[in-house]
This record gives structure tokens, C-alpha cells and sequence, in this order.
């Protein structure tokens, strides 16, 4: 499904080039379920962004269902993202002006289906995360665990191929962290391809193969056994 | 830390460090400011006629009103030439005087001038009191000869030599006196009412005419002297009980046609309510522009409130009280004002010769003395400060300091906040759209006054006005002259021309037959040959004044004679006098003004200005000399180089008389449509820059919205948002007060323009057109002001944007 050759990304300020990845492969096949590890810093986000193409490679090759997106147009990411990605941060990045039912509604915003559709499929995506209750709420008013779980809600309610979270269990107790990893892994078995970014090995353990960052760079791949 | 001293560095430092904030803040307000004081000279000029003259506030202008049908409504500020002697006759204690323009050529050696002077009664300069030169003005008058001038009059005929006890020729009306110079005064002020450069006395065996005797004529100015208002009003009591005793008696004006009032001469330059409506006009733009450029500040400083939240905090939690904070911000906001103000005054001064020069106007900012723009200034800067500081202080005051220094996020001052500033915005824009109506109607109203048909050819039509000074034996050589010129059609003289009529005959016509309270009030125009063919108006019934029938001749007629004389009528007058057609009226005969037989009906000649409804006209043709004519000549070609022409052929043929001659348009210009374009050129500037100060607010606000959604953006561009569904969002914010600003100006210059419109009687229709093209115009402009800010944000990579904080 996905497919990253030789992917590097600097940054250049005024003074210095930084390197945030050099030289990465990987591979992901559908429905697998990924984790990336490894110290902050080490480029685990800017891959992150690179996969949700929120954030372009300076150099190298990134096929995404045979299509290279690398150097595919603004408009073109922006159907792609729209249609095919979801995603989960570990801040939720829920809009506070919102409430939750109209952030979770986001997700289809820029889809054009029939209103009745739009509404049937985000009370099926609160439901599945279990926070239909708390729909007229803003985000500041629920838990952080809820707010996940709206933003998950928000990420699934287009159907992705491909869900990408960034640490979803980072600012989460220990209840809520291991409710969020339960509907992560109950979304692959139903065929959702996901790649994780996380500090927790526990978490990390949950998915199928994890991967391990260093200085931006993958050290190692390693696929658990079923 | 709340010494003012570290508040104003504390400000000094927030100016260089958001420059842009500084600059449109600054910016806005300066020119906010800059509008409101030329609007404020402006409006302090025209309300301030008269009453810088010691004595003027305790003088009252004798005016006349008419109840004819037909005539103006107004009063007129004029009487009867002898009313004040009549009046003194029952009345002894009673002081007044009088003021008499007066046409005058000086003479110099063989070369001759034409200056305003003015005949007034000996006791003008004891009432009203201007500096003296030299003399005693106050005691100038006495003698028959005696003149008082200006201190101009007295450089221009006399130099440096001293002018007092010196003699000067000066013809009035035709006849030549000597005169002594008794006294030279200061030039006259500008915002004087009754302002001359040469004052002599009148003279009942010089100057008084066959009318001066006459009730109902109005020749000149009477001034009576009350201590108050309340003695004023008693007397008018008293003009209606010396009416019944004297003039009603006389017979020539009715009981109930006719009455006379009291005007306060402070009173008078505003008396019209429609100048009176500009006037308070221009004002409430001057104010409503520096609101607007207030209402910038408070959307930025509340806007950019979250930034210095931070600040807040630390002089809290180091024992800075909320007063204090108030304080330092208020003391910012008055800072602020103030360097605005200074800004602004100095584009007020850039700006006003250029002002000046577009309305032909005098205004001036002075720093010293009784008209000193300091105390104004000064109280406009703590009272702007004060309203543009309050809320924006009493916000930043508010922030509770744990909660800002625990939180990552920049407060925004909240929903109340944020809904306070949407309703600031569409106030804003509700006031440039109103302004923007405004201004379309007026421009599209002045192009119409400029292209409107007047019923005849205004272009290439020239008008020699001092023709009336011309010897009545002297009149036909001056007019064959011109009639030779090449390239000249046609010559008319007559008693009116586009924009001048010196006297107006009007008498109550009605059809014979008929009863006279049937009547109507008709103007009576003498004309001389060719006036209809030289002027271009058009015939709509029966035939022109033609030679070849005598009767149509008023100069051939038989003193005594009993029949009817020919008139040509215009098309208000057959309507008026309740003709079914134009061609119904000729033939007809008509009774008022002695019997008249209707030979033809033209067109109405809009000769006056478009305020003034077309009065209905009677003409008589007279081929000898008559009454206070203009000549009038159709040339054709360069109007520059016909004006030298004409010059060099008055010089040739009325050497006597100084020439003066003007095209139709300068002359209906400086009559008629000066005033009314000075105010729609003043309207415009105020309402173009309290546009470009909205659009400098709007762009500050949607640069610190954008800035404070840049991370809602990544999140929705993450979600699959294009850079277009990002540009509809940010910029279909800001098209919403838009379109309710548009509902709120739309009433609101339609109620406006509906009566500014009334105002004229040649005018054009309210045209919807006006107000979708300024909606539109706004949309545009709008869109234009945060599409910059816009596509930069929504172009931006979402990653950079998420990790925005």
C-alpha cells in the first residue's frame, strides 16, 4: 500500500540545515498495523506527516498505492487526504468553536455526498467510539480520553484506507490510553491499514510490526508473531 | 512597574516591536483624524459666519415672505429701499441700518475698475465694528462724500501713501461722484455675510430709483438692533401691525400675500435648511470617519489583547493592581491618539491647499488666538483616547493571571470578544457602504446637473454681464460689434442669462376673463432680438418674436394704449395658467400685467440652478434699451480664445465700462453648482477615506484572525480541505458582515439620498443600480483586503500550520 524509498526531509532555517530524516525505506502493506518508536526527535512525526502528506520529502520516492505523491499537486494531496487518509494526534486538534458532532462532521466536510448520509454516517462514527452522548458538547468540556475518542470518530467517519496517529495515546491515562488502542485494533481487524507513532511499548505491542527511529533513521523492523 | 514613565516605554516598545499593528493603527486613526479636522474647519467656518464681528449677534434682518401662488415660499432677506425711514416714522427709538450693493467702476486716470461697493447707512460701522486703519470708521459716514475702504482698496489706488482725507471718482449706477476717503479699515473677513471694500453712505437724492418708495420690491438689506432674541420676536409683533397700518393701505400687497420677519444676522448664512442639512452632513461624516478609525483601534487592540496577555500576567503576579493596569492602558490609548493626532494634523495641513483649491475654499488651521485649533485638538485626543481605550483596557485588565500563565493558548478576549468585534465590523463597513450610496448618487447628481438638457445650448454661449453699465445709446453699437466677429451666430440681450438676473418682475397673471385669485405668479423677462435663436431654445407652440409684426414690439407702443401686447410663455407657465396643450395657449389672452395676447409657447429654460423650481415666465421683446439687461453672443470655437476677442471688442466699443464675460458654465458654476460641488467633493473625500480606513481596520483584524486559525487550518486541511474550501472559509467570514452591513446602509441612504435629492428640482432617480454597484464595490474591496492573508494560510503546508502555537 505504502511504499517510502530513500525518503529524507531537512529543514533550512537562516543559519542551519537540520536533517529530520535521511535515507528512509519502508514499506507497509494493507491492513497492517505499524508502530514507530524511538526518542523525540528522532523524525517519528515528520514521518508521521510525510505517510499523511500534511508534509512533502525534500528528496527520495513515496508511492502511495502505486500513485507517487511526492510531487502530486496541492489539490490532488487534498483529495487524497480527504479520501483515502485518516487521522489522530496526540493533542486531538479538535476545533474549541465546534462542538463535538460538528468536528467529527469535518471529516466529511469537504465531501459531497447527500446531507442525510453525511448525518447517518457521524452518528455511526460517535457511536462506534462510544461518545454519541456527549455530541453538543465542545471539546473543552469532555475528558481528554472523550476528546480522543472524537477525534478518532472524526478520522473514521470517511472510512480511510490508511489511519495515521501521532502518540493517540501521549496525553491519556492509563484507562483511556488502552480504550483508545482497543478501537485502533478493533479498526484493523476490520481491514483499516494504521501506522502508529508512539512511546509506549505496551502500545507498540498491540500492533503487528513495530519499527524503531534513530536520528532519522530506521534501525530496525520487526513484525511480531500473530 | 506603573509609573507612567514605564507605561510609555512599555508602549514605546509595543509600537517597534508589531510594527505592522503600530502602522495600522496609527495609520488609520491619523487619517481618521485628518478627515474630521477638515471637515471640523470646514463646518466651524460655515457655522461660524458673522459672529466673529463685534455687535453682529444683536442685529436682525428684516425678511420678506409672499404667499402667491407660484412664487417661492422663502423669505427673502430683503425690503423696500425707504422701509427703515417708514418704520423709524412710527417707531423713533428704534435703531437699524441698512446695506445696498451698488454696481461702481473707480477710476484711475483713463483706466477703469469695477469694485464691490456697498451704500449703507452712517450709523453701519457703530453697529457692526471692524478694525480701523486709519479714521475713525465710526464717524466716516457723515458727510455725503464721504467713503470708508478696505485696507486692499487703499494699497491698490494709494499704495503706501496714506489713503485717509485722499479723493477717488467712482460711478454708481451711471452717475459719477467724488468721494473722500474718511476711513480705511481691515480687509473684510471671509465668513462676513454683508462684507463690501468700498462703503458710502446712501443718499436718498442719488441712489433712490422708481422702486425704493415701493411696498413689495426688495432692493437691500435691513438690519434692526434688538438687545436679545426675546425683544427681536416682540417686535415682529410690531412689523405686522405697522403692515396693517401702512402697507396694506397702499393697495399694491394684499392682506395675507405678505409678510414681514425677524432673521438673526448670525443666523443668516445657514438659513436655508437644505444648506443647513449639508453643513450638519458634512459634520456627522467628519465624526462618523474618526469613529470608524476609533472603532480600528478597539478591534485591534482587543484582537491583539491575547498577545500581551502574557505582560498582563507578570505585573500582576509582581503586585500590579487592576487599576494600574487600567491606567497604562489608557495612558496607551491617549498616547497613541495623540501621536495620531499630531499625524494628522499634519495631512490636514498638507492636504488643505489642495482642499481649498478643489472647493474654492479658505479654510486654515491656526495654532494661535481666539480660533486656535489646540484646545479642540487637545480635547479631541483625551476623549478619543478615552472611548478608544476603555474597552480595550478594561479586557486586558480582566486576565486572570494563573489561568494565562498556565495555559499554552493566546486568549482572544473571548466569544463576547469576538462577537463584539463582528458587530464593530459590520458597523464599520454599514457606515462605508451608506457613504459609498452617498457618494455614487451625489457624483451621479452632479453629472447631471453638468449634462442636463436646460431647454437651451448651454456650450459655446458667452455672456458680457456688465452690459447693464453700458449708455443705453451705446447698447446697439456694442452689440453689432459682436455680431461681427467671426465666427459669432447670434446676439440677444435681455433681462436674464444662465446664472445672473439682476432684477425680477413678477406679477400675478391670470386668463382674462378669469378672476385674479385664479392667478399665478409669472416673472416677467424683457428680451431684445434673436434672445430665443442666440440662447437655443426650443419653440413648442405657435410662432417667435418677429419684427415684421409690430404689436409684438413693446417699444412701439402708444403710451396709453389699451391693447393687448404679444408675449411668449414657457411651457410652466401654460401649464400653470391651466392650458390643456402648449398649443391650446396661443392666441389666449392674458390679464395681470397689463393685457397680453399669447403669440407662442417655448420650452422652460432652466436659467437658474437645479434647486430652484422653473417659475413660469412671461417674455416681452423690446427692440430699444430696457431695464438691466446681459449680453449674450453664440460664438463658435475656442472658448479661450473668444474670450480675448470679446475683451478687445468691449474695450473698443464700451471703453467706460470694465469688462466682464463669462461662459454659461462659469457663470452657472460660480452661481449655482459651486456650493453644491464644493459639499459633494468634501462628502467624497470624507467617505473615500472612511472607506480606506474600514478596509485598513478589516485588514488588520483578518490578519490577526488568520493568525490565531492558522492551526484550525492545518487540522482542516489534514482532513482533506483544498486551498480553495480554505479560501472560501477565511474569506466567506468576513463577506457575512459585509452583506449585513448592507442591509443596514441600504435604508438608511435610501432615506438619506431620498431627501438630499428633494433638495433639487432638476434631478435624477434613486437608481437601484447605485446601491448593488457599492455592495459589489464592498464585496470586491473586502475580498481584496484579507485575500492576501488568506491564500497565505491556506497555501501553507498543514504540518507547519499544526505545529503553530
Amino acid at each position: 500500500m505504502i511504499q517510502l524509498q530513500d525518503v529524507s526531509r531537512t529543514y533550512a532555517s537562516d543559519e542551519v540545515e537540520t536533517t529530520a530524516l535521511g535515507g528512509i525505506d519502508l514499506h507497509v502493506e494493507r491492513a497492517e498495523f505499524v508502530a514507530i518508536m524511538g526518542p523525540s526527535g528522532c523524525g517519528k512525526s515528520t514521518l508521521l506527516n510525510i505517510l499523511g502528506t500534511i508534509d512533502r520529502p525534500s528528496g527520495g520516492k513515496y508511492l502511495f498505492e502505486g500513485d507517487d505523491v511526492a510531487h502530486a499537486p496541492e489539490a490532488e494531496l487534498a483529495r487524497l487526504r480527504r479520501d483515502r487518509l485518516g487521522f489522530v494526534f496526540q493533542s486531538f486538534n479538535l476545533i474549541d468553536e465546534l462542538t463535538i458532532a460538528e468536528n467529527v462532521a469535518l471529516g466529511l466536510a469537504y465531501r459531497s455526498m447527500p446531507a442525510r448520509e453525511k448525518k447517518e454516517r457521524v452518528a455511526a462514527a460517535m457511536d462506534r467510539v462510544g461518545i454519541a452522548h456527549r455530541q453538543r458538547h465542545h471539546p473543552h468540556q469532555l475528558s481528554g480520553g472523550q476528546q480522543q475518542r472524537a477525534a478518532i470518530a472524526r478520522a473514521i467517519v470517511g472510512a480511510p484506507r490508511l489511519i495515521l496517529a501521532d502518540e493517540p495515546t501521549g496525553n491519556l491515562d492509563t484507562a483511556n490510553g488502552a480504550q483508545v488502542m482497543e478501537i485502533l485494533r478493533q479498526l484493523n481487524a476490520e481491514g483499516a491499514t494504521i501506522v502508529m507513532v508512539t512511546h509506549s511499548p505496551a502500545h507498540a505491542d498491540i500492533a503487528k510490526r513495530t519499527v524503531h527511529m534513530l536520528d532519522g533513521r530506521i534501525l530496525a523492523s520487526a513484525r511480531l508473531a500473530a | 512597574m506603573s509609573s507612567p514613565a514605564s507605561a510609555l516605554l512599555s508602549f514605546y516598545r509595543s509600537l517597534t516591536r508589531h510594527r505592522l499593528f503600530a502602522l495600522l493603527n496609527i495609520g488609520g486613526l491619523a487619517l481618521g483624524i485628518a478627515v474630521f479636522l477638515v471637515l471640523f474647519l470646514y463646518v466651524r467656518f460655515e457655522t461660524g459666519y458673522d459672529r466673529s464681528i463685534p455687535g453682529a449677534d444683536k442685529l436682525y434682518i428684516v425678511q420678506e415672505r409672499y404667499f402667491t401662488p407660484g412664487y417661492p415660499k422663502e423669505a427673502n432677506p430683503y425690503t423696500m429701499g425707504a422701509f427703515l425711514e417708514r418704520l423709524r416714522g412710527d417707531y423713533p427709538n428704534l435703531t437699524g441700518t441698512r446695506f445696498w450693493p451698488m454696481n461702481a467702476i473707480v477710476h484711475q486716470g483713463s483706466t477703469v475698475t469695477d469694485e464691490q461697493l456697498a451704500a449703507v447707512d452712517p450709523n453701519f460701522f457703530a453697529l457692526l465694528s471692524f478694525p480701523s486703519i486709519g479714521g475713525s470708521p465710526v464717524k466716516a459716514l457723515a458727510s455725503p462724500d464721504a467713503a470708508v475702504i478696505t485696507q486692499q482698496i487703499a494699497r491698490k489706488y494709494f499704495g503706501t501713501q496714506p489713503a485717509v482725507g485722499r479723493s477717488l471718482p467712482i460711478t454708481i449706477d451711471g452717475k459719477t461722484f467724488t468721494y473722500r476717503v474718511a476711513a480705511v479699515i481691515a480687509d473684510m473677513p471671509a465668513d462676513f455675510s454683508y462684507s463690501s471694500d468700498i462703503f458710502v453712505p446712501i443718499v436718498r437724492a442719488r441712489f433712490a430709483n422708481e422702486w425704493f418708495d415701493h411696498w413689495g420690491s426688495t432692493s437691500l438689506t435691513t438690519f434692526l438692533r434688538f438687545p436679545d432674541r426675546t425683544a427681536a420676536s416682540a417686535f415682529e409683533g410690531e412689523l405686522g401691525r405697522f403692515a396693517e397700518r401702512h402697507v396694506f393701505p397702499d393697495g399694491n400687497i394684499k392682506r395675507g400675500m405678505w409678510q414681514q420677519s425677524l432673521r438673526p444676522l448670525v443666523d443668516n448664512h445657514l438659513y436655508d435648511p437644505a444648506d443647513r442639512a449639508a453643513v450638519a452632513t458634512l459634520g456627522i461624516v467628519g465624526a462618523l470617519t474618526l469613529l470608524i478609525a476609533i472603532v480600528n483601534y478597539v478591534n485591534l487592540a482587543t484582537a491583539r489583547a491575547g498577545l500581551r496577555a502574557r505582560e498582563v500576567a507578570v505585573r500582576k503576579v509582581l503586585g500590579g493592581t487592576r487599576g494600574a493596569l487600567l491606567r497604562q492602558f489608557m495612558l496607551e490609548a491617549v498616547a497613541t491618539v495623540a501621536l495620531a493626532a499630531l499625524i494628522g494634523l499634519a495631512i490636514a495641513e498638507l492636504s488643505l491647499p489642495l482642499i481649498n483649491a478643489l472647493g474654492g475654499m479658505t479654510l486654515a488651521i491656526t495654532y494661535f488666538g481666539a480660533r486656535s485649533i489646540l484646545p479642540p485638538l487637545i480635547a479631541m485626543v483625551l476623549v478619543v483616547g478615552a472611548i478608544a481605550g476603555i474597552y480595550p483596557a478594561i479586557v486586558l485588565a480582566r486576565f486572570r493571571p494563573a489561568a494565562v500563565l498556565a495555559s499554552s493558548r493566546a486568549p482572544g478576549g473571548g466569544r463576547a470578544g469576538a462577537r463584539l468585534r463582528a458587530a464593530l465590523v459590520v458597523g464599520q463597513f454599514a457606515i462605508a457602504i451608506a457613504f459609498g450610496i452617498s457618494t455614487a448618487t451625489m457624483l451621479a447628481q452632479a453629472a447631471h446637473v453638468r449634462a442636463a438638457d436646460l431647454g437651451f445650448k448651454r456650450e459655446s454661449l458667452f455672456i458680457l454681464t456688465k452690459f447693464a453699465w453700458v449708455d443705453d445709446d451705446q447698447q446697439a453699437g456694442v452689440l453689432r460689434a459682436f455680431a461681427a466677429l467671426p465666427g459669432v451666430a447670434d446676439v440677444t440681450s435681455a433681462q436674464n442669462a444662465p446664472g445672473d438676473q439682476m432684477m425680477t418682475n413678477t406679477s400675478n397673471v391670470y386668463r382674462a376673463g378669469l378672476d385674479e385669485s385664479r392667478g399665478r405668479s409669472t416673472m416677467d423677462v424683457v428680451v431684445g432680438d434673436a434672445y430665443f435663436p442666440t440662447v437655443g431654445g426650443r419653440l413648442i407652440a405657435g410662432r417667435l418674436f418677429d419684427a415684421a409684426h409690430p404689436a409684438d414690439d413693446i417699444a412701439l407702443r402708444q403710451r396709453g394704449s389699451k391693447a393687448p401686447y404679444h408675449v411668449v410663455i414657457n411651457r410652466t407657465a401654460a401649464a400653470d395658467l391651466g392650458f390643456a396643450s402648449p398649443a391650446a395657449a396661443v392666441g389666449q389672452a392674458l390679464d395681470g400685467n397689463g393685457t397680453m395676447m399669447i403669440v407662442g409657447v417655448v420650452d422652460d429654460l432652466r436659467f437658474r440652478g437645479p434647486r430652484e423650481p422653473i417659475s413660469a415666465v412671461e417674455y416681452r421683446y423690446s427692440s430699444k434699451p430696457f431695464s438691466s439687461p446681459y449680453a449674450m453672443v453664440r460664438y463658435s470655437g475656442d472658448p479661450a480664445a473668444f474670450r480675448v476677442a470679446a475683451e478687445a471688442t468691449w474695450k473698443r466699443t464700451a471703453a467706460a465700462v470694465p469688462f466682464e464675460g463669462r461662459t454659461v458654465e462659469e457663470n452657472l458654476y460660480r452661481r449655482y453648482y459651486r456650493t453644491d460641488t464644493q459639499r459633494a467633493n468634501l462628502f467624497t473625500l470624507g467617505a473615500v477615506l472612511a472607506v480606506l480606513i474600514g478596509c485598513i481596520g478589516l485588514y488588520g483584524l483578518a490578519a490577526f484572525d488568520t493568525a490565531r486559525r492558522i492551526k484550525e487550518i492545518g487540522i482542516r486541511k489534514t482532513l482533506g480541505a483544498s486551498t480553495a474550501d480554505v479560501l472560501r472559509l477565511l474569506i466567506g467570514q468576513f463577506m457575512r458582515p459585509v452583506v449585513l452591513a448592507n442591509l443596514i446602509a441600504w435604508p438608511v441612504a435610501f432615506v438619506a439620498m431620498r431627501r438630499w435629492l428633494g433638495g433639487f428640482d432638476d434631478r435624477i432617480a434613486l437608481s437601484p443600480l447605485y446601491f448593488l454597484g457599492v455592495a459589489l464595490i464592498a464585496v470586491v474591496i473586502a475580498t481584496a483586503t484579507i485575500f492576501a492573508q488568506a491564500w497565505r494560510v491556506a497555501r501553507a503546508e498543514p504540518a507547519r500550520a499544526l505545529r503553530y502555537e
